[in-house]
C-alpha cells in the first residue's frame, strides 16, 4: 500500500494535468480563437507555470494551488463563454492557464524522492497523460462541449 | 561520462517540443490528416515518452552512444523513409497499415530525450551521496526551460517554415550526441551533417512526397508543382499529365478544375448572380476561384482565411481559375473565421462557407448550429448564407440519426433553398432570414446555364419531410469529426479500446 500510494498519486496528477490542458485548449478553440499564436501561447504559459511552480519553496501550498488552479480553470470557462471571440480576454485566459499549471510543477518538485523515485514517478505521470489527453479529446469529438 | 553538463537537458526539452511539432506536421500527408490521426499521434507521443522514462539506464552504457548515433541517422532519414514505406503500402493496396507505421515512427523519436532526465537525476543523487528532491527540481526545471525555448522557436522561426526548426532540432541532437559519446570530434562531424540537412531536406522531401502521391492516386506521371508547410497546413499543388492542377491541403484534395470548379460556381457564383451589387464574404479561400465567381456580380468581395500561405501559393498557381488580375473589388482578412465573424461590426449580403471538410474540431465548429447563428447575425436583413453539404440531398438523409447540414440550417433559418447539383456532385443550401430570391428565380438561372434539367431544387416544405430523423451538428454534438475521419483510422482506434465510436 505504501508503494502504491505514490504511484496512484502520480497517475491521478497526470490525468488531472492533461485533462486540464485539453480542457483549456477546447475552451480556447470553441470560444476565442484557433490561431497558432493563441494555441502556442497557451502551451508556453502552461510550461512557464510548471517551471515557476517547480521552484516554489514553501511546502504548504498544495491545497491553495489545487483549488486556485481549479478556480482559475472554471473562471476561464465562464469568462470565455460570456465574452466569446473577444481577444481582450486572452491575457486573462493565459493568466488562468499559468495559475492551473503552477501545481503541475509544484507537484513534481515536492515529491518525496525516497518513496517516489523519479523514474517510476515520471513514467506513471506521463502514462496517465496518455489517457488524460485522449479521453477528453475523444469525448469532445463525440459529445462536443 | 559526467553528469555535470546539465545543459544537455535544455537540448532534450527543446527537442521534445520540436519533435512533437515536426511529427504532427510532417506526417499529415501520409496519414490522412484528421482529428483522429492527431489524437493517435498525441497518444503515441506520450506513450513513447513513458517508454523513455521506463527504459532510462542508471549509467549511459557503452551501447547507449551507438544507439543514439543510430537514432540520429534514422531521424535524418525519417521524412523520406516514412513516405516511401507508405508509398509501398499503397502500391500493395494496404493503406490501413499506415496508422501502425505512424505509432512505430513516433516510438523512435521521443524516448531518447526522456531517457536523459532520470539518468541525470540519478547521477546527481549518486554524486551527492544522498537522496534529495533538489536534483529533480534542477533537472526537470532545465528540461522545462528547453521546452519553453522550443515553443519560442516554433512561434518565431516556425513562421518561416519547418526547415529552420528541423535544422535547430538536429543541432540540438548533435550536442546530445557529442555529450553521450563524450567526444568533441563527434560534434565536429554531426554539426556539418545537421547544416547540410538544411540544404538537402526540401528537394528530397519533395521527391518522396511526389512518389507518395503517385502511389496513392495510382497516377505514375503526377507532378508535384509546389509544396509548402505553414503553421496550419501542408499545402501541395499537383499537376496531372493532362495539365490539370489539383490543390491539396494536408493530403486531401481541395480543388480540381472539373467538379470543384462547379462547386465554386454553385457556392458563390449563383447566389451572387441572384443578388447583384451585393457585399460578399467568403470564409476560406482555397484556389480563390470562389472569389472570381462571386466578384462578377458583387459590389465587394472579402475573404477570411486563417492560413496566409494558402493564399500566397494559390494566387499565382491557380490564376487560370481565380483570374485575380481582373478582380478589383477583393479584400483579404487573415484571421480565424469564428473570431472574425464574432468581432466584426460589418454586415454582409452573402456569406459563403468555402471551408475544408469537418475533419478537425476546429473546422467542425464552422459546420455547427452555433456558427450558423453567428453568421446569421452578420447578415443584412435579406442576406444569404451559402453552404455546401458534401453529399446528395434526399437519398442518405432518410437514414436515422445521420448528420444533415440541411437539418442544421433548418434549425437556424426560417427560409432556405436546397439545390442538388449534378455537376458538383453534391447539394448546396442558400439560407436567409428573408430570402431575396425564390425557387423560381433560381430555376430560371439554372435554365440559362443549361443545368435546370439535371439539378433539383427543394423548398423547406419539400426538404423537411426528408430530414425529420436526421441530426444537426452543434457544439454539443461534434460526431461529424468522427464520421468524416478516414475509415481505417476509426477502426484502428476502436480496435485498441478507445471506446465504441458513436
Amino acid at each position: 500500500m505504501r508503494q502504491a500510494l505514490p504511484a496512484l498519486s502520480a497517475f491521478t496528477a497526470g490525468l488531472y494535468f492533461s485533462a486540464c490542458q485539453v480542457g483549456y485548449f477546447i475552451a480556447l478553440e470553441f470560444h476565442l480563437s484557433t490561431t497558432f499564436v493563441a494555441y502556442f501561447s497557451a502551451i508556453g504559459l502552461w510550461l512557464l507555470g510548471g517551471l515557476v511552480g517547480l521552484f516554489l519553496p514553501w511546502r504548504s501550498l498544495r491545497v491553495p494551488l489545487v483549488f486556485g488552479g481549479l478556480a482559475a480553470y472554471y473562471l476561464h470557462g465562464f469568462v470565455l463563454s460570456q465574452f466569446p471571440y473577444n481577444l481582450f480576454v486572452l491575457p486573462l485566459s493565459l493568466a488562468c492557464i499559468f495559475t492551473t499549471a503552477l501545481y503541475s510543477g509544484y507537484f513534481s518538485g515536492m515529491q518525496d524522492v525516497t518513496s517516489a523515485p523519479p523514474k517510476p514517478f515520471f513514467f506513471t505521470r506521463t502514462t496517465a497523460s496518455c489517457s488524460g489527453t485522449s479521453s477528453p479529446l475523444r469525448n469532445c469529438c463525440s459529445t462536443g462541449r | 561520462m559526467e553528469a555535470r553538463q546539465l545543459w544537455i537537458l535544455v537540448c532534450a526539452g527543446m527537442n521534445l517540443i520540436l519533435a512533437q511539432y515536426w511529427i504532427m506536421r510532417e506526417y499529415q500527408l501520409v496519414f490522412a490528416s484528421s482529428e483522429v490521426s492527431v489524437l493517435l499521434a498525441a497518444v503515441s507521443f506520450f506513450a513513447s515518452c513513458s517508454l523513455g522514462y521506463l527504459l532510462a539506464p542508471k549509467r549511459l552504457e557503452r551501447l547507449f552512444p551507438w544507439l543514439c548515433l543510430l537514432l540520429f541517422l534514422m531521424h535524418l532519414l525519417l521524412p523520406w523513409v516514412f513516405k516511401e514505406v507508405a508509398a509501398i503500402f499503397y502500391r500493395w493496396e494496404l493503406p490501413h497499415i499506415t496508422p501502425t507505421l505512424m505509432g512505430l515512427g513516433i516510438f523512435l523519436v521521443a524516448p531518447l530525450y526522456t531517457t536523459l532526465l532520470p539518468f541525470f537525476v540519478g547521477a546527481r543523487e549518486e554524486a551527492e551521496g544522498r537522496i534529495t528532491g533538489e536534483a529533480v527540481t534542477r533537472c526537470y526545471g532545465l528540461e522545462l526551460c528547453g521546452a519553453l525555448a522550443g515553443i519560442v522557436a516554433v512561434l518565431t522561426a516556425g513562421r518561416i517554415g519547418i526547415l529552420p526548426l528541423l535544422v535547430l532540432y538536429f543541432l540540438n541532437f548533435s550536442l546530445i550526441l557529442a555529450y553521450v559519446f563524450g567526444s568533441r570530434r563527434v560534434l565536429y562531424l554531426a554539426l556539418p551533417v545537421s547544416l547540410l540537412y538544411g540544404f538537402l531536406y526540401l528537394p528530397l522531401e519533395r521527391a518522396a512526397s511526389e512518389d507518395f502521391y503517385r502511389s496513392r492516386d495510382v497516377e505514375p506521371n503526377l507532378r508535384l508543382l509546389a509544396t509548402t508547410q505553414s503553421l496550419y497546413n501542408r499545402i501541395d499543388v499537383l499537376q496531372k499529365p493532362s495539365g490539370e492542377k489539383l490543390l491539396l491541403l494536408n493530403g486531401r484534395e481541395y480543388f480540381n478544375p472539373t467538379d470543384l470548379e462547379s462547386f465554386n460556381r454553385y457556392l458563390a457564383g449563383i447566389p451572387s448572380q441572384l443578388m447583384p451589387g451585393s457585399k460578399v464574404l467568403i470564409v476560406g479561400t482555397g484556389s480563390l476561384s470562389s472569389v472570381y465567381h462571386a466578384s462578377r456580380s458583387a459590389a465587394t468581395v472579402e475573404s477570411v482565411e486563417i492560413d496566409e500561405q494558402v493564399v500566397r501559393l494559390t494566387k499565382d498557381l491557380f490564376r487560370d481559375f481565380n483570374h485575380l488580375e481582373t478582380v478589383k473589388n477583393w479584400r483579404l482578412h487573415i484571421d480565424d473565421a469564428k473570431h472574425f465573424l464574432g468581432s466584426t461590426e460589418e454586415r454582409y449580403d452573402l456569406i459563403a462557407i468555402d471551408m475544408v471538410p469537418p475533419v478537425y474540431i476546429q473546422t467542425a465548429l464552422l459546420f455547427s448550429r452555433e456558427f450558423y447563428e453567428l453568421a446569421k447575425q452578420r447578415l443584412t436583413p435579406g442576406g444569404v448564407l451559402s453552404i455546401y453539404t458534401g453529399g446528395w440531398f434526399g437519398e442518405v438523409d432518410l437514414k436515422l440519426d445521420v448528420y444533415s447540414p440541411v437539418k442544421t440550417i433548418d434549425e437556424v433559418f426560417p427560409e432556405y433553398l436546397v439545390v442538388n447539383s449534378r455537376e458538383a456532385g453534391m447539394a448546396f443550401v442558400y439560407a436567409s432570414p428573408h430570402m431575396p430570391f425564390g425557387k423560381r428565380e433560381l430555376l430560371r438561372l439554372l435554365e440559362e446555364s443549361g443545368t435546370s434539367e439535371q439539378d433539383k431544387v427543394f423548398e423547406p416544405s419539400e426538404a423537411r419531410p426528408l430530414i425529420t430523423h436526421n441530426r444537426a451538428s452543434s457544439m454539443e454534438d461534434l460526431r461529424i469529426v468522427l464520421e468524416w475521419a478516414p475509415t481505417g483510422y476509426r477502426d484502428f482506434v476502436s480496435f485498441f479500446g478507445f471506446g465504441v465510436w458513436p
